[in-house]
């Protein structure tokens, strides 16, 4: 097992590696840059020139890419090019942590309501039910999160008043942001569980357990749950680590001052230093919560074997 | 309140309840998400939720009045020397007390400075400062203070954007700034603060409009004691003093700015609000929820459908601004040939009937149809409208379809040897709305309109390149005077000389030069019919207005033709 911790590691090392280069040369090569405006006057095109020159800008590529990774290995992620004067560290210190409680709070409740929803429908023999979850999880799929989250504004904010709609400052104001960036994670855990629930009611080791005399329900949940919870383990690692870098739309519908939306806006800023600071925070988080749903799966089914 | 949220949990529990039931026995997994659901709403109806609306309706017998606006960005560090976009000096222009001021119709007003001299040459202003100005932390403002605050700006650096308002103009001005000089080592730099009350600035040449420049943020007064220069993060400490009507209680990034009463402040006995609050909200449609729920009283960036929405609604606030959509053009002929000749920019100008282009793009209230490249809204020599002078002249940019059609054939384009032209813009609904109209209107004068789409960085880029034929472009006012939109076109003041005209810049020259202010606004109006009548170097489109929607229960917003706000006059 740590042998395969620490090849998976080293690969992530490589991996990121690869990040980095691709997208700062990536983002080079779109046209436009961070200090170009449409104004065209002689003191917008004094400032054009020396803004580049006093960031470093004007240096040939390759020399660029030298200075930003010396600097990467000495922990510098640089300043914002466009937030003046802010630092990339602070900007995703300030704004990871603000997506990273919505994201948990999303995790944990599409985690329930998911299983809960997926579990019920296996085990019950309602049709209604069944439909239900089906409809919801062919919904949860197919409506795009900013047509949700617009609908929800809408209809429990501004015409309802039950929620505020700006920023994340009490719990109450969770409600709406989390159930937009929950229903799609919820569609699938729920349609996973129930398929998974179903093939494991099947399985002889179950008729067994019951011819036992076990009760119902610890049959349910010993036997039947813990081995139909696999697939849910995979999905969780890249569930949480999509959840954890943010949703754009969701964001900035919300005004939640997250990464998702800072990750979006530097683009359009091309504003190269916060790019590569996210960019290189996000692949870490994927990479980091792949791994360990990868050996979360492994502890939870003895028979995946990671080292082969 | 909670009994609503009750409800909401209540029909999401029967929704799951209603799940176990027929499987007969109660399963483990599914009371879990019942408990969740029911767990979470009911722990959050304990923070009362009346709390966002009570402090935005203000109680009748409390002195407390708190007020809420939105801005649609986050703004930068609060240093009035790098402030470079609206949404930074919407809060800066709360904190700061200036010298002047403009009002809603472009005129400026005296606020520090009580009144002011101005030498025969036209060089030397002298400022008298008015009594009682002080920092929020007791001391007294003096005009040294108004002094360090501009040759900072002047000295800081690359980064403060329009430090240029100042050192183009002031004497000494532009060196400072080519070696970003300490205050300390600007002696040469002609501002000087004569004594705590006067404040005396040098010109390198006249410049008529230079009291309205020190309405910017760049001349507003700092601290020496605590602004450092060249840089910037100490501007966020609520500990700095400011000499405005608020001080700053503290920023939340990308959240929200707080700001309350500065008892210090001159005129603190006139200030009703308590505290002001600045919230990022960044969607426009996000903002009007906002402003729907309560929870802000001011929105300065909503969807233009709230027109029709809040049409008769007293919260609709439709204000004049100085802003303009022109289409640039590439009048060097080096990307499409025909553009060379003034007949055929003429006739691509004439083609357009402005007023049924709004129509088209569903803009009716928020643009209105222009026939020159300056907007309403700056002053003219006799105190009227630059613009309106001007129009009631005469149109420079008519709509004359047959006369456009005639000039495309003098040009040699006629039905089977059509013009072929691409229209670049930056992607947007209102930027593809306008183009697809152009398209259709010049559909008819032998034009067939390729349409370019492209994102913002990328057609700064292409167009500062000279990689267009025709391009959108919208200009807004950094000072209110028509010198501002007309230099534009000057060819020093252009990286690519899509306009190159030695006339053009000779008459542009010439009327900085006139003494006489009803002189020089002659040689502008010039100036300006050469640029859009005679060779239609640049094709306007139209002017805007600005949406906002403010809480009715509150009055006495006060707002200028540059798009700035301002909270001092707030009545409950």
């Amino acid at each position: 097992m740590l042998k395969y911790i620490i090849r998976r590691l080293l690969i992530g090392l490589l991996t990121m590696l690869f990040l980095i280069t691709a997208t700062f040369f990536l983002m080079r090569v779109i046209p436009g840059s961070p200090f170009i405006n449409d104004d065209e006057s002689v003191a917008a095109q004094k400032q054009y020139e020396q803004l580049n020159a006093k960031y470093g800008l004007d240096k040939p590529l390759p020399e660029q890419f030298g200075i930003y990774l010396k600097g990467l290995f000495h922990g510098d992620l640089g300043d914002s090019l466009i937030k003046k004067g802010k630092s990339v560290t602070d900007i995703i210190g300030n704004s990871a942590p603000v997506t990273m409680r919505l994201g948990l709070t999303a995790f944990v409740f599409s985690m329930l309501v998911g299983i809960g929803l997926g579990t019920a429908a296996a085990l019950s023999k309602s049709r209604a039910l069944n439909d239900f979850v089906m409809l919801l999880s062919t919904l949860g799929v197919s409506v795009p999160n900013f047509l949700l989250a617009v609908f929800l504004m809408l209809v429990f904010g501004v015409n309802l008043h039950l929620f505020p709609t700006v920023g994340l400052k009490t719990p109450l104001h969770y409600v709406l942001p989390t159930i937009a960036v929950s229903l799609h994670p919820i569609a699938m855990i729920s349609r996973l569980t129930r398929t998974s629930m179903l093939e494991v009611m099947r399985q002889d080791y179950m008729v067994l357990a019951k011819s036992k005399g076990t009760a119902r329900w610890l049959v349910i949940v010993r036997h039947g749950l813990r081995n139909a919870l696999l697939p849910i383990v995979t999905y969780a690692g890249p569930l949480i680590a999509n959840l954890l870098t943010g949703s754009f739309v969701v964001e900035t519908l919300f005004s939640i001052p997250g990464i998702g939306s800072e990750y979006v806006s530097s683009v359009t800023n091309r504003d190269y230093t916060l790019i590569m600071g996210l960019t290189i925070f996000m692949g870490l988080l994927v990479i980091v919560m792949n791994l360990i749903s990868d050996v979360a799966a492994a502890m939870v089914d003895p028979r995946i074997k990671l080292d082969k | 309140m909670k009994k609503t949220v009750r409800l909401l949990a209540a029909v999401l529990c029967l929704a799951l309840l209603a799940s176990c039931s027929p499987s007969g026995s109660k399963t483990e997994a599914t009371p879990e998400p019942t408990a969740e659901a029911t767990a979470e709403p009911v722990a959050e109806a304990t923070p009362e939720p009346a709390e966002e609306e009570e402090d935005t309706e203000p109680a009748a017998e409390a002195v407390e009045h708190s007020f809420t606006y939105a801005l649609s960005s986050e703004p930068d560090y609060l240093d009035p020397a790098i402030c470079m976009n609206s949404n930074t000096s919407a809060v800066l222009g709360q904190l700061y007390y200036p010298l002047f001021r403009y009002d809603k119709n472009g005129n400026v007003e005296n606020l520090a400075c009580e009144s002011y001299t101005v030498s025969e040459d036209g060089l030397t202003y002298t400022f008298t400062l008015a009594d009682g100005n002080t920092w929020s932390d007791g001391q007294p403002v003096t005009a040294a203070d108004y002094e360090f605050g501009m040759k900072r700006s002047i000295g800081y650096g690359p980064d403060s954007a329009y430090a240029y308002l100042l050192y183009s103009n002031v004497a000494g001005g532009a060196e400072a700034n080519a070696d970003m000089l300490d205050v300390a080592d600007m002696t040469d730099v002609a501002i000087h603060a004569l004594d705590d009350k006067t404040l005396e600035i040098t010109l390198a040449a006249p410049c008529p409009y230079f009291i309205g420049l020190l309405s910017n943020v760049v001349a507003f007064p700092l601290r020496s004691d605590f602004a450092v220069e060249h840089e910037s993060t100490w501007a966020n400490d609520p500990s700095v003093p400011t000499n405005g009507p608020f001080r700053l209680e503290v920023v939340h990034d990308k959240e929200e700015v707080v700001m309350v009463k500065n008892e210090y402040y001159v005129h603190a006995d006139q200030i009703e609000t308590t505290t002001l609050t600045a919230k990022i909200i960044t969607d426009p449609q996000a903002q009007l929820s906002a402003f729907q729920t309560g929870e802000i009283d001011l929105a300065l960036a909503v969807p233009s459908d709230v027109l029709n929405n809040y049409a008769d609604d007293p919260a609709l606030l439709n204000l004049d601004v100085v802003s303009n959509t022109f289409l640039w053009m590439n009048c060097t002929g080096e990307t499409n040939e025909a553009l060379a000749d003034v007949n055929v920019r003429r006739a691509l100008s004439m083609a357009i009937d402005r007023e049924q282009l709004i129509t088209l793009i569903g803009a009716n209230g928020t643009k209105y149809p222009l026939y020159g490249y300056v907007p309403k809204g700056i002053a003219d020599a006799d105190g009227g409208d630059f613009r309106t002078n001007a129009d009631e002249a005469g149109h420079y940019a008519d709509f004359d379809l047959e006369q456009a059609k005639a000039l495309m054939e003098e040009a040699g384009f006629n039905e089977d040897n059509r013009m072929h032209l691409t229209v670049s813009y930056i992607g947007s609904n209102t930027n593809t709305d306008i183009c697809v109209g152009l398209q259709a209107i010049w559909e008819e004068i032998y034009v067939d309109v390729e349409l370019s789409a492209a994102e913002q960085k990328a057609y700064a880029a292409a167009r500062k390149a000279g990689q267009y034929e025709v391009a959108t472009g919208s200009t807004s006012a950094d000072y209110l005077d028509p010198f501002y939109y007309l230099e534009r076109w000057v060819s020093y003041n252009q990286g690519y000389k899509q306009v190159n005209d030695p006339q053009y810049d000779e008459m542009i020259e010439q009327a900085n030069l006139q003494a006489d202010s009803a002189a020089r606004m002659e040689q502008l109006h010039k100036a300006e019919e050469y640029l859009v009548a005679d060779n239609a170097y640049t094709i306007p489109l139209f002017g805007s207005n600005q949406l906002y929607l403010m809480n009715p229960a509150v009055s006495g917003l006060k707002y200028d033709p540059t798009n700035s706000v301002y909270f001092d006059g707030l009545t409950y």
